[in-house]
């Protein structure tokens, strides 16, 4: 396994090593295809915006900063180009990620406001592997419900495990929204997860 | 949601003042964190959340956000997350993802945020396919590519006979008569094609420039504005497609990209890697979006705009004194149509420069309505757009 840092191999492959991005590509594949799938809920559109994402790292590779992070970058674009994908398709963004959070969840078939308690709820077990398939299919439902911002911040709060600091760093939008937009995103998946364990969320 | 209108009933009820009201509407925006309230608006957020932060301390519940629940949950605010949950998510995330380093009291709930977010990270990718060669043979593609480009140029006028020269000439003077109605036919579809190449190229570019820029569509310098954007090379902070040279200057892309082959004057490398501007208004193949300060929309806004176009045919015109035919199509692809870039990174192709809600695109609304009033009306390159719906690309 190469030691080098994510930077250091950007800066590397910069420099004509063209080994440095097939590791790049290498370390972050699972991660990002997760993310991906999550995001678009597709196989197929996640290898396609895994593709455009690292075509656009080579494109972008020599006006990237080095003393940024890597990962943030990636995930970034990755997020830019499955926005990007979805609205082909024709899926509408409902809102803009540094919007005010308003009824994001909508006032839905639960009727009114409702305070999300995560005590109340059967979260997933990670180590069911039996049921490790169905339990994918659910979450997966539970996110395609969310609308695209919040399941935008969510999963990038998930997958990269930053600090709000950071994430409101790289998302270029205020440390407050990000806090309040996670919360909503938190509270309207748990809710979403809630209810497709009770099979009442179609 | 308003403030303001919370005391609108009852003359004696206490009523905030506008600018307290305002405070609160920033302070509830910001999630409660008076320190990410717009500084206009700080003082007033900061001693509000003082005087919410007396009452949490009350004893009036199990919540020590009570009044902050409360609060949101009049304004409406849902989903919204339980006060300890929203404190354990905050502690989990901080703890980098480790509820074990989070506080005691709040370990359970992190660890329900944890597991939450295991489940959604450890999805199924399947079988570890080719996909790593995929995407590697993608980008050696588009390598390989760019460098045919280069080849290609380098290659014409080398090891060329007076032979075969003479057998091409021959069998083009007989067929050109013949050929030439379909060659023309096919020159311009091939035109077109790479037209529409260089576009998606360019959305490519911004894509990359907004993951950077905070999404911003590309731009000279921050301070730009206030000048005549018609200004080609006369000035980097004045002209508007100084803006999208940007786009060049940062090796975004390269300036053949910017080049469309309708436009025999485009350069497809800098003159100077100094340059911060095409040189001329002949040079310029793509009309930019004008640039307005801050109504100026973002690469992949829910609003879909339009970001690019092929040259606008107005603005020559009216830089000359002359008159100008809005309805007029770009005279990249003679007069047929222009490629159209939104900032989705779709690429159209019209026949008329006029976008589906009857936006003309290479003018201000404000110059549509005069001309639609009294058919006349004079562009004079200081115009910018009325909001962000109003499509108007220069130069």
């Amino acid at each position: 396994m190469d030691p080098r840092s994510d930077e250091k191999l950007v800066e590397a492959y910069r420099s004509g090593e063209s080994d440095a991005f097939r590791t790049l590509i290498e370390r972050h594949h699972d991660d990002l295809l997760r993310f991906l799938i999550r995001l678009t809920g597709d196989r197929a559109a996640a290898d396609d915006v895994f593709q455009e994402t690292f075509l656009q790292i080579h494109l972008s590779a020599d006006s990237f900063d080095v003393d940024r992070r890597f990962r943030p970058w990636l995930f970034t674009i990755a997020a830019n180009k499955a926005r990007d994908h979805l609205r082909r398709k024709g899926r509408r963004q409902e809102m803009e990620l540094s919007a005010p959070v308003g009824r994001a969840g909508g006032g839905d078939e639960f009727g009114g406001v409702q305070f999300v308690d995560l005590m109340e709820i059967d979260v997933p077990a990670p180590d069911a592997a039996a049921d490790a398939s169905e339990r994918d299919r659910l979450v997966q439902r539970a996110l395609d419900d969310l609308p695209l911002p919040l399941r935008e911040i969510l999963l990038l709060a998930y997958f990269q495990r930053l600090s709000y600091a950071q994430i409101a760093d790289d998302l270029g939008i205020p440390l407050g929204t990000v806090k309040s937009r996670l919360h909503a995103a938190v509270a309207a998946f748990a809710r979403k997860w809630k209810a497709s364990q009770n099979g009442d969320d179609r | 949601m308003d403030a303001r209108n919370t005391s609108a009933k009852g003359e004696h009820a206490p009523a905030l003042s506008a600018a307290d009201a305002d405070a609160l509407d920033a302070l509830v925006e910001a999630g409660f964190d008076p320190a990410a309230v717009a500084e206009a608006h700080r003082p007033r957020a900061e001693r509000i959340a003082t005087l919410l932060g007396l009452l949490n301390n009350a004893p009036i519940g199990r919540s020590g956000r009570l009044v902050e629940d409360t609060l949101a949950h009049a304004l409406g605010l849902e989903p919204h997350l339980c006060a300890d949950d929203a404190a354990a998510l905050d502690a989990w995330l901080e703890a980098g993802g480790d509820a074990g380093r989070t506080p005691e009291p709040l370990r359970t709930r992190a660890e329900r945020h944890g597991a939450l977010a295991a489940a959604v990270c450890h999805c199924d990718t399947g079988k570890r396919d080719s996909l790593v060669d995929r995407t590697l043979a993608l980008v050696q593609a588009t390598i390989e590519r760019d460098a045919d480009s280069l080849d290609f140029e380098r290659a014409t006028g080398r090891r060329i006979r007076f032979a075969d020269v003479a057998s091409v000439a021959a069998v083009l003077l007989i067929g050109a008569s013949v050929l030439w109605p379909v060659l023309s036919s096919v020159r311009d579809q091939a035109r077109r094609i790479a037209c529409a190449a260089n576009l998606h190229g360019a959305a490519n570019a911004m894509s990359g420039y907004a993951s950077l820029n905070q999404n911003a569509l590309p731009m000279v310098t921050a301070s730009y504005g206030g000048g005549t954007w018609w200004n080609v090379g006369k000035g980097p902070d004045r002209s508007n497609s100084a803006n999208l040279y940007t786009l060049a200057r940062e090796k975004y892309l390269s300036l053949s990209s910017l080049a469309c082959p309708g436009n025999p004057n485009a350069p497809t490398v800098p003159a100077s890697p100094e340059d911060r501007d095409w040189r001329t208004l002949d040079e310029v193949s793509y009309s930019y979006r004008v640039i307005s300060g801050p109504q100026t929309p973002r690469w992949g806004d829910s609003t879909r705009v339009l970001v690019m176009a092929d040259r606008s045919p107005v603005v020559k015109r009216a830089v000359r004194g002359e008159r100008v035919n809005p309805e007029a199509s770009t005279p990249n692809h003679r007069g047929r149509g222009q490629h159209l870039l939104f900032n989705d990174g779709a690429v159209e192709w019209h026949t008329r420069p006029v976008l589906p809600n009857g936006d003309n695109i290479w003018l201000p609304r404000s110059l549509e309505r005069v001309l639609h009033q009294l058919s006349g009306g004079r562009l004079t390159g200081r115009e910018l757009p009325d909001g962000p719906d109003d499509a108007f690309v220069g130069p």
